[in-house]
């Protein structure tokens, strides 16, 4: 009966403009793509040729050649190893930046203060940024993707680890020290298992997410399947570069189906 | 149940201990042949760092404000990008979304259709589509703004349908017992109670665009992230510094902007 | 008799940093063996004046001697050293929840090992032992490989009584240990504490909303108002009047 009122008083409480204020928030909406999209300087023409490329581009891509998984397959693993690599530094740094960021066990305010700005921009700058400029730092190969994907990765979970610990429930550790442990002890067994099942979701999280980055850092020229990508789509090959894009539909696919496996046993 | 408490629990112990140091053992193994495989040492982190911090204090800093008009034109674009993706995938995604929700789905293979196509969509990186429309519609914008599209809808889909499944069921009866048609059950039933998870979502993915439109850029997409990928690729570093601090400016205000909005619609 | 008390307090005061004054000069001997149990309203100060003995509050006044030794302003590695005498039994219950019932026992032991093998929870075959005697003694024997947060409200609480006794405490401060508890648990939580601390000769002091658990199981009672002691005495000493004084005017609705 309650919920009929309530419907009720959905169709008739409101004033007709109330009433039509969604459809005002459509056109509005609607009014500014509209001019976004004339705003970009269109190349009609173009992208009219665009449907002819797509037939083409379609056409080409059918059959995908699987010959050249053999050449694929090393930059694909590369590809898994650089992610692999980047979260494990990430989540190694973050676990020390989140345990002196916590509120609740900071050795001092400035050092949280600090240590917090310092993962609210190494996660605000993305992780092909970062990537673009390491290659000049530290050259081409996996290392300039490592550490893209490992200080983008310490941006966010440094903020969520310090977070965790921040919600473990006092009277753990209260009870835990009440026995006469010592720091060490209470951190080895009030603090750990609290936070080790968000700990290791989070960080996992991460690993699905550093996988489709590591697919592509190849764009900047940071290595493994994601040169192979471009390489192809440059070249035209649109059979190679189904064959590589489905490639690492099914790397990241399998990342996440592991992952939640995982997931669901840690709770 | 002939065995007692204390031996399934046992057995439980035991064998979650054993999962445990599976998954640690594995993770082991995959760090040290990652590792192995890239040629990574603990040596080139001692090493990199050194030559990050002189890159970035030497070439890239001070940044050259004088150039800072340079890219207001991309970031007018990266935000028109991102708005104009955000709405092709709320279009997009809106109606699919109530197909793959199974609470309102007219068919189970109606619904596992559209979760394949949200998944399909949204496993492939933005940039990989971006890669494929710059092919297609050639270098600009648009192309990014479809190649959001698309990413978008994907994720969209997904989280639009999951937010479906969640409402309260006893308000969609009390609206089908009034005799409403399909229709009306969507619209009174459904829609109210959906639509702030659905500005919340959309709101979100924003958000994600304009991270990921300044990314896009960087293979012809338009926007700040060509700007920047030009301004490396000609050493120019003091520039593409601006060009950063442009895109951090961006996502930050964008952040504020939208978290501002959830708390007024809502 | 020349028996020293376990416990001394003398003028102990607690003013918290906001200005509350939640202790305001309490002083009281506990004997050896003793089972007291503290009464007094929402806000008395009872739970303040247990921390402050462990020192999860640090006094801001006042003397506290245990067994003879001054440790009103103890700390460190003293502290710890302390602390494992004094077992502490919690409202909530305060269990890690995601460890095994029997490591929650075993945690009582931390203070008795090294800081490595502690952390590394090496406990000694002796200490596993008495861990599980002391779960089969609070009826706990089967459950003791389930995840603490799979137990009960009142097994939480059986298990919390386990870990104190496991520490050798000769003083248990018990907080309030059957608030949380419907009438059957509580009656079981208290009856172990009762009959546990008895048989290893612990000296007990437990706070307590209920009255009648107080006058059932108690030595003496203490009344506690407002931050100082205004009632000592027997249970039977207990009068409607002293319920009144202590609670205010609805002297029956003890719970708040
Ligand atoms: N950490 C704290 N900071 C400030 N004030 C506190 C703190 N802990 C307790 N107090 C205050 O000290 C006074 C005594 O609190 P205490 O918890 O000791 O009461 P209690 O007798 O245990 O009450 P209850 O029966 O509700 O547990 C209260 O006024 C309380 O607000
Ligand atoms: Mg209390």
């Amino acid at each position: 009966m309650s919920d009929l009122k309530i419907v009720a008083q959905d169709l008739y409480g409101r004033s007709p403009m109330r009433r039509l204020m969604p459809l005002w928030w459509a056109l509005g909406l609607t009014a500014l793509f509209v001019v976004s999209i004339l705003g970009m300087n269109l190349n009609i023409a173009r992208i009219i040729e665009g449907g002819d490329r797509l037939v083409v581009m379609l056409g080409q891509m059918f059959p995908p050649d699987f010959s050249i998984l053999g050449r694929i397959i090393g930059p694909a693993i590369e590809t898994l190893y650089v992610a692999i690599l980047g979260t494990f530094l990430g989540v190694v740094f973050s676990i020390v930046i989140g345990v002196l960021a916590a509120h609740n066990i900071t050795p001092h305010v400035t050092v949280e203060i600090a240590l917090k700005g310092f993962s609210a921009f190494t996660r605000a700058v993305p992780a092909l940024i970062w990537a673009l400029l390491f290659i000049v730092a530290v050259g081409l190969g996996p290392l300039p993707g490592i550490l893209a994907l490992a200080v983008n990765s310490i941006g966010m979970l440094g903020k969520v680890f310090a977070e965790s610990i921040e919600e473990i429930d006092k009277g753990q550790i209260e009870a835990v020290a009440a026995t006469g442990a010592t720091p060490l002890q209470i951190i080895s067994k009030a603090i750990i298992p609290s936070v080790t099942p968000a700990l290791v979701s989070w960080s996992l999280f991460r690993l699905d997410i550093n996988i489709r980055y590591s697919a592509v850092l190849g764009v900047v020229g940071a290595g493994g399947i994601g040169i192979e990508l471009v390489r192809s789509t440059r070249m035209l090959a649109f059979d190679e570069t189904l064959t590589i894009t489905l490639l690492i539909f099914v790397m990241v696919w399998a990342v996440e189906y592991v992952n939640n496996k995982i997931r669901a046993f840690i709770r | 149940m002939s065995e007692g408490v204390l031996e399934y629990t046992r057995k439980n112990l035991i064998r979650r201990r054993r999962i445990a140091r599976l998954i640690i053992f594995g993770f082991t193994v995959a760090v040290l042949v990652s590792a192995h495989g890239t040629g990574f040492r603990i040596r080139d982190l001692y090493r990199g760092i050194p030559n990050i911090i002189q890159f970035l204090t030497e070439d890239l800093l001070p940044p050259r404000f004088s150039v800072w008009r340079r890219f207001l034109g991309p970031t007018m674009e990266t935000i028109a990008m991102s708005y104009a993706g955000t709405f092709l995938s709320v279009v997009f995604a809106a109606p699919l979304g109530f197909l793959a929700a199974r609470n309102v789905s007219p068919s189970p293979v109606v619904m596992q259709v559209a979760r394949a196509i949200a998944v399909f969509m949204r496993t492939i990186p933005p940039i990989v589509w971006a890669l494929l429309l710059v092919s297609i519609v050639g270098i600009g914008p648009f192309a990014g703004t479809i190649a959001l599209g698309l990413s978008g809808a994907g994720m969209l889909i997904k989280s639009y349908a999951d937010s479906i499944e969640d409402i309260d069921a006893g308000q969609i009866e009390a609206v089908r017992a009034t005799g409403a048609g399909t229709f009306a059950v969507m619209m009174k039933g459904v829609v109210p109670q959906f639509s702030p998870s659905f500005v919340s979502w959309s709101l979100y993915r924003f958000d994600l665009n304009i991270r990921s439109a300044a990314v896009v850029g960087l293979v012809g997409a338009g926007g700040l992230g060509f700007s920047l990928s030009t301004a490396v690729r000609l050493f120019r570093y003091q520039e593409a510094a601006v060009a950063i601090l442009w895109i951090l400016g961006l996502i930050l205000a964008i952040e504020f902007v939208t978290a501002k909005l959830r708390g007024h619609l809502i | 008799m020349s028996v020293q008390p376990i416990l001394s307090v003398t003028e102990l005061k607690k003013t918290f940093p906001d200005g509350t004054r939640a202790l305001r000069g309490v002083s009281l001997d506990v004997m050896p063996g003793e089972f007291l149990v503290m009464i007094g309203s929402s806000g008395a100060g009872k739970s303040t004046f247990l921390r402050c003995i462990n020192h999860l509050f640090e006094p801001t006044g006042g003397r506290i001697v245990y067994d003879g030794t001054d440790i009103s302003t103890i700390s460190g590695a003293n502290l710890r050293r302390l602390r494992r005498e004094l077992g502490m039994i919690f409202q909530g219950y305060n269990l890690v929840k995601r460890l095994s019932t029997i490591e929650n026992v075993l945690l009582g032991r931390l203070g008795y090992m090294s800081s490595i093998s502690g952390a590394l929870g090496l406990y000694s075959k002796q200490d596993r032992e008495r861990a599980v005697e002391l779960l089969i003694r609070v009826g706990l024997g089967e459950q003791r490989f389930k995840r603490a947060d799979q137990l009960s409200g009142g097994q939480q609480q059986r298990v919390g009584i386990a870990r104190a006794i496991a520490q050798n405490a000769r003083l248990v401060l018990a907080d309030e240990p059957i608030a949380s508890l419907d009438p059957k648990a509580s009656d079981t939580v208290m009856s172990y504490l009762h009959e546990v601390t008895r048989e290893e000769n612990i000296t007990c002091i437990v706070n307590l909303h209920q009255v009648d658990y107080a006058k059932r199981f108690a030595d003496r009672i203490i009344g506690l108002k407002d931050g100082e002691i205004t009632f000592i005495g027997k249970p039977e000493e207990v009068t409607d009047e002293v319920i009144r004084d202590l609670y205010g005017e609805k002297g029956d609705q003890v719970d708040e």
